[in-house]
């Protein structure tokens, strides 16, 4: 194991504290301040390594977490509505009318698009997927009749189905494994194609979805039409997979941190490096996914989080 | 939480906040710096941070608000100037020179685009200014436009009647420059008519204002030209001959960077000369000297934390420095540092403190050098400490060491010494270091660095804490002020204190924004050009000197300065000091140092108090290093370390243990210099 | 308003695209990552040519044959105005331009002449990376920067009154850049846009953190992120929006604009202020350093192809 003079740790801890100061008073929304990175380093007592240097090690991982802020989900949303819905209609709209450039021709189209189609949350009320619309809504300038919740879909609601509807469009914030989206593919996607056959276009939008995840949910694996993430994560981004983007560092080892993560993790939780081990930095201003480390967001055994998970 | 200093450069300021913000510099009017009304122009030089823009964008605004029936010109006609204020950088001066254009074709479209850019600059200005006065705006319709037109090789198309048809026009040539410009390199000709012969606008236009309105027929027309260093060799040219050829009722105010003027010559090759041609002002030259500037300093940073909502509970100036102060927790220099120094030391035994184990293992190194100093065995080294030490002050521990430590270098009995040395510190504790001695001088000359060298043995980083040290690190510049502080206040929020709401911000906070403000200012003040050589020059300038301070026997106290004769260095050697100077890097005092063995007088610069912090250095210059010609080539001059590296050694030598070669001593100064 | 976002903006894979598309002439920067040379090598053209920008120093046994090469020291025009000189192009040549390797004042300038000489529609592609060679260590630029100027044809017609000037920084993550270009203009408030989404989804956050490494240059505390605009690095269309949002919206004296972080950003730029700012109180400035290293990235990321037309409110005058 590569060993840490107190020299070398000094000058790193200062570092990371630096960039968490930052990343605290910018994009972060004042969390993680000093005190409670205090309070959080303070649950790694030295049961894998020496106290100092497991807390370096930690320190590291927070300065690589990402987390998303309520500008940022904005942004995030924005994108989900102009990069993966919006873009590929308007080229749809004018190679079919010989590439014009007529905008008043082809907003009056893209808006016969719009009406019909519908936004709604992937899973139930107060979940993650559903509590976007609402910021989904204020990023996109969109009125409320371009939403519906699944159940105005089973109802056979006109204002959610065919023949007034031709496209539902789930939102979601995270996909780590698919294990979700796969359970809503039994419970909502196929009930819905089985009522309404191949006359409704079914697509899935998240912010973050993990390579796996897309792989397992892209048709013909499930009913869904189109499934697109703003974000691919791909196995860089498993904090202690062999191609980590994260570590090894220069003066870090992936070893030694995967140790200490896993060591905490497995008193916190059945998934100690996330949900199926996912092993994600990452969260949101709303909620920070299990597919995260969970000694970043568990209070389990007084355990003190430094982002919280609701 | 907004921070108060969250803004540092005057540029971000409104018009209206350049003067909510205005502060007088230092007890002295600025119209006595500045002198708006002589008709000699003047040079303002000052660092980046200095206040420069800042006042010279005072000066393009009204001074005074007009009282009670008062009109808004009759402010004007009392301050006696209608300053216009222009960056040059607005010009985009680049843009004048290359595009397979030659340099004489450049400079005669840059000297017409000038004279109209600050013609129109000055039509602005009367338009804002009399535009609330219609009988003002009458005089200046009719006559003056069509006047101003004569100034013009020929009549323009349509003649202007009114003044904001004629800005109209001459905003109109100008774009015909500046579109002829932009499509130079698609079109490849540039086709520009040059209307005016150089100066025409730049003189008449004033002068015919003083003609046709009789309000404004005293004033001075200021031209205030920021930021010169933007301009080119041959543009400088051109303000030069401005400059020395001025006629009527105009004078120029320019403001530049150090060594950000290129040249006095003209464009005809006269040289403009300071005191004959022009006055010079160098404003942080002129700050450092002035003992107001730290109450400038505090003045400027409770009316940004008065803005913001802060110190709101009195006027009483001298109440609110007191609080301001208080604000930033500080050691407390009682009985000698005791409480801090102890806590330092807190978890060793007094017996076993660093310093005393190493001087013990010193002197027992070598018994047969040690007897020629009267060390002859382990009891004499028992006694030696046994005299030296003084268990409730480290402070003063240590200082006896050092005082050993030069005895020693001078081959004296080194149990006589101590002895000596014990007696005197005892007397100089029992008196609370209020009665002058030896003892006294040298515990006022070196206890800075001894308390430094306190903190290094306790291995933790120095502390620069308090209002003071932050003054005394921006060294003149308001801006490293300002920016010190925006982040003293960001590292106090993030360490979840509450900063100026009663609470003194503590000492972590403080050491923590000094180290990241010194970084900033260590890599922004980077010149475009030879910035890896300057870093290096400082870099090794900045380890002597920290390697002398921390030696056992550093040959000055407080070492943040040196001097050497400058006429004897290489061209690149002084091409690197003028670099280090121009960024503020280095601070060239105006006095001197006489060199001890000759009548010469040699050049003296001390370590910007802004970097000095990142080497742990001290920032208040006493003692100066005497330094060679030789010596400062490998410093600055040398692409490589070799050269420095011998010259470090030989210089360091000497303050080490058994401290061979000893050479010449070098004398701290007795008196400080501020 | 120009609406910048109908304009097509697809992720493409390279062999089913070219194998859909034949070009006149294809070209590209030439450097030694991955991503360059996969697209040129599949890139169906009856011409192929490699740029060869003075800036890479590459030296003659590296240059393949048939690149075009241009003196060094003349500037981003010359050498774009050369180029095309030679390349015998028409308003109806099939033209395809990998922009991955163009540094910022060339595709500028090349979008300047083309317009020019009224060639408004082209393909442009961009090839992300697989991934940077020291991933938030990698050097994008020299660093030691020449000066900072206009960029030849985007030079606006500026006034003297600078009390309301406006920097507008596409902050990318080379923080000396920034910092070099909000001194050249430190008159000027500045607005930053960052890349959100970024091209991966670290970026961001490590980009927030090298800007606020100039924020001493940029006069502005960290909590002042709320002025901040947040557009996808991959989109010059909500770029050029963006950028005529804020210029609409604000109030101004002097606009300059500086695309220093993805080259889809430096594309919106260039298509935003050929479309609304020619001769105006608005210029695209930029930090020109001498030295650019050859390679940054290995591997190849998502692909994108987008539709430059540059006439989209009537032509663009010379």
């Amino acid at each position: 194991m590569l060993s840490l003079t107190d020299e070398v740790r000094a000058k790193l801890n200062s570092d990371f504290i630096e960039k968490l100061k930052t990343l605290s008073l910018t994009i972060w929304e004042g969390k993680a301040n000093g005190p409670q990175i205090s309070g959080w380093l303070s649950n790694f007592k030295g049961d894998v390594l020496d106290v100092e240097t497991e807390r370096t090690y930690m320190l590291y991982l927070l300065t690589r977490f990402m987390y998303y802020g309520q500008r940022e989900i904005r942004a995030l949303l924005r994108s989900i509505y102009f990069d993966l819905f919006r873009y590929p209609l308007i080229a749809s709209i004018r190679r079919r009318n010989n590439n014009t450039t007529d905008t008043g021709l082809i907003d009056a189209e893209f808006l016969k698009q719009l009406q019909a189609t519908r936004f709604l949350g992937l899973g139930g009320v107060a979940k993650s997927g559903t509590m976007l619309l609402y910021p989904f809504r204020k990023a996109t300038g969109l009125s409320e009749a371009s939403f519906v919740t699944a159940d105005a879909v089973f109802a056979g609601n006109a204002e959610a189905t065919p023949p007034l509807v031709k496209r539902l469009v789930f939102i979601d914030d995270i996909c780590g494994t698919g294990e979700q989206a796969k359970d809503y593919d039994a419970e909502i996607v196929a009930p819905i194609r089985a009522k309404f056959g191949k006359s409704i276009e079914l697509s899935y939008f998240v912010m973050f979805a993990t390579t796996g995840a897309l792989s397992a949910l892209r048709p013909p694996s499930t009913g869904f039409d189109r499934v697109e993430a703003v974000h691919e994560l791909d196995a860089s981004f498993k904090c202690f997979d062999a191609n980590s983007r994260y570590l090894p560092t220069k003066e870090l080892e992936r070893a030694s941190a995967h140790r200490v993560a896993s060591t905490y993790g497995l008193r916190l939780s059945a998934h100690p490096l996330g949900f199926r081990g996912t092993e994600l930095l990452l969260g949101f201003s709303h909620n920070v996914p299990d597919n995260t480390l969970p000694i970043m967001w568990s209070t389990d055994s007084q355990w003190k989080p430094i982002f919280e998970r609701f | 939480m907004d921070n108060p200093f969250g803004v540092t450069k005057s540029d971000d300021f409104s018009n209206e906040e350049i003067q909510r913000f205005w502060v007088e510099p230092g007890g002295v009017s600025a119209s006595t710096l500045l002198k708006p009304t002589r008709l000699m122009s003047m040079e303002i030089i000052g660092g980046k941070g200095s206040g420069k823009t800042h006042l010279l964008r005072h000066f393009a605004l009204a001074v005074h608000n007009p009282g009670i029936g008062e009109d808004p010109l009759s402010v004007f006609e009392k301050q006696g100037y209608l300053g216009v204020y222009v960056r040059c950088d607005s010009l985009n001066p680049a843009r004048f020179s290359g595009k397979s254009q030659d340099a004489e074709t450049w400079l005669a479209v840059f000297q017409y685009f000038i004279d109209l850019w600050l013609a129109q600059a000055l039509l602005d200005k009367i338009a804002t200014t009399i535009e609330s006065e219609p009988a003002a705006s009458e005089s200046l319709d009719g006559r003056f436009p069509k006047a101003v037109c004569d100034l013009f090789d020929e009549p323009p198309e349509c003649s202007p009647t009114t003044l904001n048809d004629l800005r109209d026009l001459i905003r109109g040539f100008q774009r015909e420059i500046d579109v002829a410009i932009n499509n130079l390199p698609i079109t490849r000709k540039l086709e520009i008519r040059i209307r005016t012969g150089p100066s025409r606008l730049i003189f008449g236009v004033p002068q015919l204002l003083s003609k046709f309105s009789a309000r404004l027929s005293k004033l001075v027309v200021l031209y205030l030209l920021d930021e010169m260093e933007n301009l080119s060799f041959n543009q400088q040219r051109y303000i030069n001959t401005l400059i020395r050829h001025r006629t009527g009722n105009c004078s120029f105010r320019l403001g530049a960077r150090l060594y950000g003027i290129k040249t006095n010559e003209t464009i005809v090759g006269e040289i403009n000369r300071p005191g004959a041609e022009f006055d010079v002002l160098e404003l942080d030259a002129y700050w450092r000297a002035k003992r107001q500037y730290k109450e400038f300093c505090a003045k400027l940073c409770i009316s940004r934390l008065q803005a913001s909502g802060y110190l709101t509970e009195t006027r009483d100036q001298q109440v609110l420095e007191k609080i301001l102060v208080n604000s930033f927790e500080e050691p407390t220099s009682d009985r000698f540092y005791q409480d801090y120094t102890n806590s330092l030391f807190a978890k060793c035994p007094p017996h076993e403190r660093p310093y005393l184990k190493r001087l013990r293992n010193e002197l027992g190194a070598d018994w047969k050098r040690q007897k020629k100093l009267g060390i002859k065995r382990e009891t004499d080294i028992d006694e030696v400490l046994a005299e030296l030490k003084s268990e409730p002050y480290p402070l003063i521990e240590k200082l006896n060491i050092f005082l050993l430590y030069k005895d020693w270098s001078k081959h004296r009995d080194l149990r006589k010494s101590a002895v000596r040395i014990g007696a005197e510190s005892r007397q100089f504790i029992a008196s609370q270091g209020t009665e002058p001695s030896d003892y006294a001088s040298a515990y006022q000359h070196f206890s800075a660095d001894m308390l430094a060298q306190l903190m290094h043995d306790a291995r933790v980083r120095v502390k620069y804490s308090g209002f003071d040290t932050f003054v005394r690190m921006s060294s003149g510049l308001p801006r490293n002020l300002l920016f010190i502080l925006k982040n003293v206040f960001d590292w106090a929020i993030f360490h979840g204190e509450q900063p100026f709401k009663g609470k003194a911000i503590t000492i972590d906070t403080q050491e923590r924004a000094v180290i990241e403000s010194s970084s900033w200012f260590f890599e922004e003040a980077r010149p475009t050009q030879s910035a890896d050589q300057i870093q290096r020059g400082i870099d090794r300038l900045a380890t002597l000197f920290r390697e002398i301070r921390y030696s056992e026997k550093p040959s000055e106290c407080s070492l943040c300065t040196f001097s050497c004769p400058v006429t004897a260095l290489t061209d690149r050697t002084k091409a690197m000091l003028n670099l280090a100077q121009d960024w503020s890097m280095l601070i060239k005092h105006r006095r001197g140092q006489k060199d001890r063995n000759s009548s010469r007088v040699d050049d003296k610069f001390q370590l910007s108090p802004m970097l000095a912090v990142r080497w742990e250095l001290p920032l208040s210059r006493r003692g100066a290093l005497a330094l060679n010609a030789d010596e400062v080539n490998a410093i600055f001059g040398e692409p490589d370390d070799r050269r420095f590296e011998e010259i470090k050694q030989t210089r360091t030598a000497r303050m080490s243990v058994p401290f061979r070669d000893a050479g010449i001593e070098v004398e701290p100064a007795l008196f400080p210099e501020d | 308003m120009v609406d910048y976002t109908i304009c097509y903006k697809e992720q493409l894979q390279p062999d089913a695209y070219f194998a859909a598309h034949t070009f006149d002439l294809f070209c590209a920067a030439l450097t030694s990552d991955d991503r360059a040379h996969i697209l040129f090598d599949k890139a169906n053209a009856h011409r192929k040519q490699w740029l060869v920008l003075p800036e890479y120093k590459f030296n003659s046994a590296e240059i393949p044959q048939g690149s075009y090469t241009h003196d060094i020291g003349t500037g981003e025009a010359d050498y774009i105005a050369g180029f095309l000189d030679a390349a015998g192009l028409t308003p109806n040549s099939k033209l395809c331009i990998d922009i991955t390797g163009l540094l910022a004042p060339y595709l500028l300038f090349l979008l300047r002449a083309l317009a020019a000489k009224k060639i408004f529609n082209f393909e442009v592609l961009y090839a992300e990376p697989g991934k940077y060679l020291e991933s938030e260590e990698t050097k994008f630029s020299g660093e030691v920067v020449r000066e900072v100027r206009q960029v030849y044809g985007f030079e606006g017609s500026h006034i003297p009154d600078t009390s309301g000037d406006l920097l507008v920084l596409g902050a990318g993550y080379d923080h000396q850049l920034l910092k070099m270009v909000a001194m050249s203009k430190e008159g000027a408030r500045v607005v930053e846009i960052f890349g959100m989404p970024a091209l991966r989804a670290d970026m961001y956050q490590e980009n927030i953190l090298r800007a606020s490494r100039a924020s001493a240059a940029l006069g502005r505390g960290a909590g002042d992120h709320q002025d901040n605009h947040l557009v996808p690095a991959h989109d010059p269309f909500m770029t050029a929006t963006t950028l005529s949002k804020i210029s609409e919206s604000s109030r101004f004296t002097n606009l300059y604009l500086c695309p220093l972080a993805t080259k889809p950003q430096v594309l919106g730029f260039g298509i935003y202020y050929l479309h609304e700012c020619l001769n105006k109180p608005v210029s695209i400035v930029y930090p020109f350093c001498d030295v650019f290293p050859q390679k940054t990235s290995v591997g190849i990321g998502r692909v994108w192809c987008y539709s430059a037309e540059l006439e989209l409110n009537g032509p663009v005058s010379p």
